[in-house]
């Protein structure tokens, strides 16, 4: 089939897990008064265009950053306030760079914290810096927003492009390829076979409801019924590792795995990491872990995963005299006469 | 190192970190309703379709805790289902005070999940408590299972020394009264980390006797690399 979905492009309002179409504007202030005001503003002048969500604290918005991740929707703006009791402003700011890289970074702040300010701006690139009040709206708030929009509208996002899942709505297959696609962080929209959507997709792609679940990829290729192997080749995750010979194997993409894997390559071995699934383990499925060393305000296992490997993936680059520094493949380690099922590999030479 | 499509790679060393995976509870009905209902380790994908309904969470370790929390924020109810009589005999301390003091998770202890049914999706569970025996049936459309966990080194089997759960040993919890371990050729015993085949090294939740923590995971990954330096020396 073509590259995307099929037919109009509104959204089917029954599908839970499908996205709106407005990305969000983000904002958060410990004072519930300063907060609503800031809320109450942007939704004048965006509400048509954006989605405002609102936030009282650090871990809050975090939450609600997480939430909008998952359920693949954008943010194009964050408007923080910087002293905040648990999490700062510029703390906050850091750790939603994992989540929303290009999201623009606002920081709003009384004059008395301009120091701390402008000391933390080089920490997360701070986009602008905007001091309190900004009555009048019209004068201070709306145009720092409007050009932070602006340019945000001109980054190459290049707004991750998606797969699409159709599937039956209670089939375990469908439940673990939606699940293959989240931990290796693929964004995709789901689609029930029996909307509107789904019908028309499976339609399109010339499949039908028995060969479920229908995966189209971000290319516009039609997979039915993948296993995970020919799921991790087709959305672009690395699958054969490029050397023949290595300093370094290690197996296995948990906490344990990527500590080797970025200490083995930042010490200049030659180093390969095969995982069979995602890199992450099973702390890479938890929610949140709160008594990880250096993480005061905690950490979900994806995120801390995902810090991971990139740190991981730079040290290879940096070593590296080859060309591409990280591939991974889905494929099972075997020695003497094991078993062989889906495995992904990640070298970091 | 030989792979499922058939292509293999040569290497130096080897550090075994594959973890472990979620033992699957046993039960009729339970392997049928998988992806439907039931769901192994997948809080996060799932969280989202579980608003206002009625959630249970089986398992009394960490992740089971941190899966209830989050669970939380949106189900109308979480219960936590738990075969021991305490939740701290398996839970880190923090988690058991956010756990108790949440309004919306309650906590069974002494109970097990016997079996489950539901025609497209699960319907219900039917729970034991260990002590009497007795069986209730309750409604539930949502269980999350972390119960225990198994290595998965089958295909480690013989050639790499692992204990009866399969867990891969290593250092000196191979070699016993000091005498190396069946098969060693060299006249040094294995190094902290190293399995019964040199160059060898096992790292985090799949070695014997790990301390099961992210943080202890990520030391020994750093510290299996620095054997791996201090065996490369003596090739």
């Amino acid at each position: 089939m073509g590259s995307g979905p099929p037919g109009p492009a509104e959204e089917d309002a029954l599908e839970p897990t499908a996205p709106p179409v407005r990305a969000a504007i983000v904002t958060v202030d410990d004072d519930p008064g300063v907060s609503r005001a800031v809320a109450r503003d942007l939704r004048r002048r965006y509400g048509d265009r954006y989605r405002v969500v609102r936030a009282e604290s650090g871990p809050e918005t975090l939450d609600a950053l997480r939430e909008l991740a998952l359920r693949g929707e954008d943010v194009a703006v964050i408007l923080a306030d910087h002293r905040m009791p648990g999490m700062t402003g510029v703390e906050l700011l850091e750790q939603a760079m994992d989540l929303f890289p290009a999201a623009r970074r606002v920081l709003l702040t009384a004059y008395a914290d301009t120091d701390a300010a402008i000391e933390a701006i080089n920490v997360v690139d701070l986009d602008h810096y905007l001091l309190k009040p900004w009555d009048p709206p019209e004068e201070k708030l709306y145009p720092v927003v409007d050009a932070q929009l602006e340019a945000w509208r001109a980054t190459d996002r290049r707004r991750p492009e998606e797969a699409v899942v159709v599937g039956h709505r209670w089939s375990a297959r469908s439940s673990q390829v939606r699940e293959f696609l989240a931990r290796n962080r693929v964004p995709y929209r789901w689609y029930a076979s029996d909307s509107d959507k789904g019908t028309r997709l499976l339609a399109a792609a010339q499949a039908d409801a028995a060969t479920l679940p229908l995966v189209v990829t971000p290319g516009g290729e039609a997979l039915v019924a993948p296993d995970d192997a020919t799921l991790a080749e087709k959305v672009g995750l690395a699958t054969t590792p490029t050397e023949a010979f290595y300093d370094l194997v290690v197996v296995g993409g948990g906490p344990a795995g990527l500590s080797a894997a970025l200490y083995g390559a930042s010490e200049g071995l030659r180093t390969v990491l095969v995982e069979r699934t995602a890199t992450g383990g099973q702390a890479g499925q938890s929610s949140r872990i709160d008594n990880y060393l250096g993480f005061p305000d905690g950490i979900s296992g994806g995120q801390l995963a995902e810090r991971a490997r990139r740190q991981a993936v730079r040290f290879a680059r940096r070593s590296s005299r080859h060309g591409t520094p990280w591939s991974s493949s889905s494929r099972e380690p075997r020695a003497g006469c094991g078993s062989a099922t889906g495995r992904r590999s990640t070298r970091t030479p | 190192m030989r792979f499922g499509d058939g292509s293999s790679i040569d290497a130096h060393a080897v550090i075994l970190a594959s973890g472990v995976t979620y033992r699957l509870l046993d039960g009729p009905g339970l392997a049928d309703l998988v992806g439907r209902g039931v769901y192994y380790g997948s809080a996060l994908t799932e969280a989202a379709a579980c608003e206002d309904q009625e959630v249970y969470v089986v398992g009394g370790a960490n992740s089971a805790g941190q899966a209830a929390l989050y669970l939380a924020r949106l189900a109308k109810q979480v219960t936590l289902v738990v075969r021991g009589d305490e939740l701290s005999r398996s839970m880190s301390a923090y988690l058991v005070e956010q756990v108790e003091a949440h309004p919306r998770v309650r906590v069974l202890t002494r109970t097990e999940v016997v079996s489950a049914t539901g025609d497209d999706h699960l319907e219900h569970l039917e729970l034991r408590d260990v002590d009497t025996g007795a069986v209730t049936c309750v409604e539930c459309g949502w269980a999350f299972v972390f119960i225990g966990a198994a290595p998965h080194t089958d295909w480690l089997d013989g050639l790499v020394a692992r204990d009866a759960r399969g867990y891969v040993l290593a250092g000196p919890d191979l070699t016993q009264d000091g005498a190396p371990p069946t098969g060693w050729t060299l006249d040094r015993v294995p190094y902290h980390l190293e399995t019964s085949v040199p160059g060898v090294f096992a790292a985090g939740d799949v070695r014997s006797e790990s301390a099961k923590r992210v943080a202890s995971a990520v030391g020994e990954g750093a510290m299996a690399v620095m054997l791996v330096h201090r065996y490369l020396e003596q090739l």
